[in-house]
């Protein structure tokens, strides 16, 4: 296919032109169009010229030829149509660039017909392609040149080579009237059109290129025609298809179009364009180019070739200009700016992209490619918020109604899979719903684009362009919305995990648990603040050194158990385990270890969360302790109830007395731990003790004493000893008649470095008093219960007077306080 | 309420309890068995009580209040002199230490009491 879709580079001015203007002009190597020339020799010539022009690596040869006189017009359109068929040998016959064979040659029949063939050994047409109706310019003008010279052009196509053979009708010999025609029978044969255009030319001598124009006209390039004063005296139908008009000869002037400017669009006055200036320099002008605009408007760029044209004698007689439209490659360098344009944008959108740091940046990047590549003025982008919603979060040009009205607009349903972009060429021909389109069209926009915008497969939004006018979207306009919308989504991507990951990181650093992360081989990797605060290591001392760092040495077989599990990519949760700060104090901690991959799922290292404990393991010896306490204490005071209740039965006599005497002690008992439960263990005030205890005889009794704290322990006995006494006034002494009177006194003083302290008990007033027979529950109390605390013994007296009862010792052992954890402590003042 | 125990007529039994009440309960129970009976109520006293000659058991509370036991459990057991633990709350720690002495619960019959101590008479 290369050989003939390929664009014929080498064609123009150095190529076909050269024959042309050899042929043609009068000065040159050639000779006129009445004169007859050998066409062995055009051969030659266009066969040496070939190789010198196109840099050809094969050999063109001509092979032995019969010698054929022919007019030197028609040598020029041979030659043209040797040349093409030549140059394109010379292109495509072998595409691989091995030296190729190019041969020509022309053969005589005896009837004067000429037959010229031009072969090569190449790859010869591709398949499918038709010589008769395909092809470039090259073909094309091959066809024009045989058919204007009436002859048959014909291709043979092997995979041996081309060839390609132009057969003459024997009439041209005709046109020989010296010494080629010697068949005397075909010359008085003027038969064909083209024999008789060109004698009609001839005859016209006033125009420079007289006997050529047959040759001009059959150009497809535009050529035209001045004499001297630049006035026109012939112009081709290729002239006028350019300019779009045909032009008056021998009247208009310069050139034959209807205006004519420079290519920046400034006016070119037709007095001074390039064939006016060729005229005025009387040489040929190169180099310029110029825009000629028809009739109907349309500007069509061309080259200008004007060239002087001079006599023999040297005068200029004219001057002839092939005006090369370049239109196609005006545009092509229009599209391929365009392409450039688009590149760039797309160029400065990614670097733009990666620059972002915000989903406006992100977004203002979008817009800005998406108007400068597709070519919009006005573009938006819309993203899925939280509720599903598509919102706007930027946009070029729209009013804020219009964003109102369309905003939750969503072509695609949300989870849809492969949503497709939808392109409206004109809003007005369009299926859209009434309301819509009213709204699109109040906005003044004419065509419209959404294109889906995704991350990792999912739909997250979209972005829209909008033009003025009805818009052909073409496929390159959609390849690159495509992939503008596909950067936008890897920039978005990229934010949100950006956005992410700097949440994570701040989660991280603000948690209060310690968050590592280690390698396999056990080296810390990451450090938080959390981490600081445990374990005491700032993150410079620690990022690098081994997590063993942290452990005891009695736990030094932890860690590697710990990474073989992680190796197996299994997690270590709340590991409850002790661990060693940086100023060798443990702390309790939990551990949960979880193994960290990479993206290929490969176990990488481990993220290690420790959270402190202590205050929880403290929390919870403290619970074990009061349980314990509880435990102690519950069985304690029923152990305390059962030995009052058998204790009390010693000594009586009768079942109601003993009932009598447990109820009330257990009821002082429980006066007692109710007291101290308010007080929640701690203790009480001696003078609370005394007052509760003797509440039921105030006004009898005297209390006099400092605020001294008793443990729980003290309290309660000395509530059951002080119960004891009280019971027994109550029915022996001094509250047992109406003027009896109890004064109970202590004090505490220094004495040799200790407090001392002493109680007593002082009955008056009562009957006369006997001592006990029986030592009961009572004595027991008031002797060996109250005896614990004090180095000297209680002492109880029983004068006639009243019951005297008195303990001295240390104070200390009233206020100590047994806890039950073991600890020793002051009762709470 | 007497228990009279032939085992125990005459012996020497040392009462460990910081509780006086019960201490006077436990007390009365032995002197019924027909015992002589020391009470110390905390660990100082019981340590200079098992250095007096003569004793032959000890009822020990595990929780005495300001520390454990152990160091009269030691002070007992090196000095051969048996003993039963008597307590509201069995600390393991303890009874890991001292696994051959038996132990009677604070809510203990009195009867039984004096027969476990009867038990571990030498």
């Amino acid at each position: 296919m290369a050989r003939l879709n390929a664009t014929r580079g080498a064609s123009g001015p150095n190529g076909r032109d050269a024959i042309l203007l050899r042929t043609i002009n009068p000065s040159g190597s050639a000779t006129s169009g009445k004169r007859t020339v050998n066409l062995v020799e055009v051969l030659d010539q266009t066969c040496s010229e070939l190789l010198a022009i196109q840099d050809y690596c094969g050999t063109i040869t001509r092979l032995p030829s019969d010698d054929c006189a022919v007019t030197a017009v028609e040598a020029a359109l041979i030659g043209l149509i040797v040349d093409e068929a030549v140059t394109n040998s010379i292109k495509y016959a072998h595409p691989t660039g091995v030296p190729g064979r190019v041969t020509v040659e022309c053969q005589q029949d005896h009837r004067g017909g000429i037959t010229i063939e031009v072969a090569d050994d190449g790859v010869g047409l591709p398949e499918n392609f038709d010589p008769k109706s395909d092809g470039s310019v090259g073909f094309k003008m091959m066809r024009a040149l045989s058919e204007r010279l009436e002859a048959v052009l014909a291709f043979k196509s092997s995979s041996l080579g081309l060839g390609v053979s132009l057969r003459m009708p024997s009439k041209l010999a005709l046109l020989v009237p010296s010494h080629a025609a010697d068949d005397n029978g075909q010359l008085a044969t003027f038969s064909t059109a083209s024999a008789r255009r060109v004698f009609a030319q001839e005859q016209r001598a006033s125009n420079p290129v007289d006997g050529c124009l047959e040759v001009l006209q059959a150009l497809p390039a535009a050529v035209y025609t001045t004499d001297t004063e630049g006035r026109l005296t012939f112009y081709n139908e290729a002239a006028a298809t350019l300019w779009g008009c045909r032009p008056e000869l021998g009247k208009d002037e310069f050139c034959g179009s209807w205006k004519l400017y420079w290519p920046d669009g400034t006016p070119l006055p037709h007095d001074e364009c390039p064939m006016a200036l060729a005229l005025r320099q009387k040489e040929a002008v190169r180099g310029l180019e110029a825009v000629a605009q028809r009739p109907d408007g349309t500007r069509i760029p061309f080259l200008p070739y004007p060239t002087p044209l001079f006599d023999k004698s040297g005068a200029m007689v004219g001057a002839i200009n092939m005006l090369v439209d370049i239109s196609e490659r005006k545009r092509a360098e229009v599209s391929m700016a365009r392409h450039r344009d688009e590149q760039a944008a797309l160029y400065q959108l990614t670097d733009n992209l990666f620059r972002a740091s915000s989903l406006d940046g992100v977004c203002n990047a979008a817009l800005d490619a998406i108007r400068r590549a597709l070519g919009c003025e006005r573009a938006s982008i819309l993203l899925f918020d939280g509720t599903g919603v598509m919102r706007f979060v930027a946009w070029r040009g729209l009013s804020d109604e219009y964003r109102r009205a369309v905003e939750g607009h969503s072509p695609w349903a949300r989870g849809v899979k492969e949503p497709q972009p939808i392109f409206v060429q004109d809003v007005e021909a369009a299926d859209l719903p009434e309301s819509l389109r009213a709204t699109v069209s109040a906005e003044k926009i004419k065509a419209l684009a959404f294109i889906p915008l995704m991350v990792n497969g999912e739909l997250i939004g979209k972005f829209m362009t909008y033009y003025e006018a009805p818009h052909d979207f073409g496929d390159t306009e959609i390849d690159l919305a495509v992939t503008i919308a596909r950067q936008l989504g890897f920039g978005i991507a990229r934010l949100r995990a950006d956005q992410a990951s700097q949440l994570l990181a701040s989660i991280i650093a603000s948690s209060d648990d310690a968050i590592v992360s280690k390698d396999l081989n056990g080296t810390v990797t990451s450090w938080n603040r959390g981490a600081e605060r445990i374990f005491g290591y700032t993150v410079d001392e620690m990022v690098g050194r081994p997590i063993t760092t942290l452990i005891p040495p009695d736990r030094n077989d932890e860690e590697p158990a710990i990474l073989e599990r992680v190796r197996r990519g299994e997690r270590v949760d709340h590991y409850e385990t002790v661990r060693q700060r940086k100023d060798g104090s443990l702390v309790d901690v939990s551990l949960s270890v979880s193994p960290v991959k990479d993206a290929s799922g490969h176990v990488v290292g481990a993220s290690k969360i420790a959270r402190d404990i202590s205050e929880r393991k403290q929390a919870q010896t403290r619970q074990e302790l009061l349980t314990r306490e509880i435990q102690h204490r519950t069985k304690n005071l029923f152990a305390v109830v059962l030995a009052v209740v058998s204790r009390s039965f010693v000594g009586k006599y009768t079942v109601k007395d003993a009932e009598a005497a447990v109820v009330s002690r257990l009821r002082s008992l429980g006066q007692t731990h109710v007291m101290l439960l308010d007080k929640e263990w701690q203790g009480a005030d001696l003078a609370e003790v005394v007052r509760a205890e003797m509440s039921p005889y105030a006004g009898r009794v005297q209390v006099e004493g400092p605020s001294i704290m008793l443990s729980a322990r003290a309290a309660q006995n000395f509530a059951l000893a002080l119960h004891e006494l009280a019971t027994n006034a109550a029915k022996h002494g001094a509250l047992s008649n109406a003027t009896g009177r109890v004064h109970i006194s202590w004090s505490k003083r220094m004495s040799n470095g200790s407090n001392l302290f002493s109680f007593r008990w002082q009955e008056q007033g009562g009957p006369p008093v006997w001592p006990p027979t029986q030592r009961g529950f009572g004595s027991a109390v008031l002797e060996q219960v109250m005896a614990e605390y004090f180095e000297v013994p209680p002492r109880i007296d029983f004068p006639i007077a009243g019951v005297n009862y008195e303990i001295i010792g240390s104070l200390d052992a009233l206020s100590e306080q047994h806890t039950a954890d073991g600890g020793v402590a002051g009762a709470r003042a | 309420m007497h228990v009279h125990n032939g085992a125990l007529a005459g012996r020497s039994i040392l009462i460990v309890e910081d509780e006086p009440l019960i201490a006077l309960e436990v007390h009365a129970a032995f002197n019924a068995a027909g015992a002589r009976v020391v009470s110390a109520a905390n660990r100082k006293e019981a340590l200079r009580m098992i250095s007096l000659p003569g004793l032959s058991a000890a009822v020990v509370d595990m929780n005495l209040g300001e520390n454990d036991c152990s160091d009269v459990c030691k002070r007992l057991s090196d000095s051969g002199i048996p003993f039963v633990f008597y307590t509201g709350d069995a600390r393991a720690d303890i009874l890991q230490k001292w696994p051959d002495a038996p132990i009677l619960t604070k809510l203990a019959d009195k009867q039984r009491m004096v027969e476990v101590v009867a038990g571990v008479l030498r």
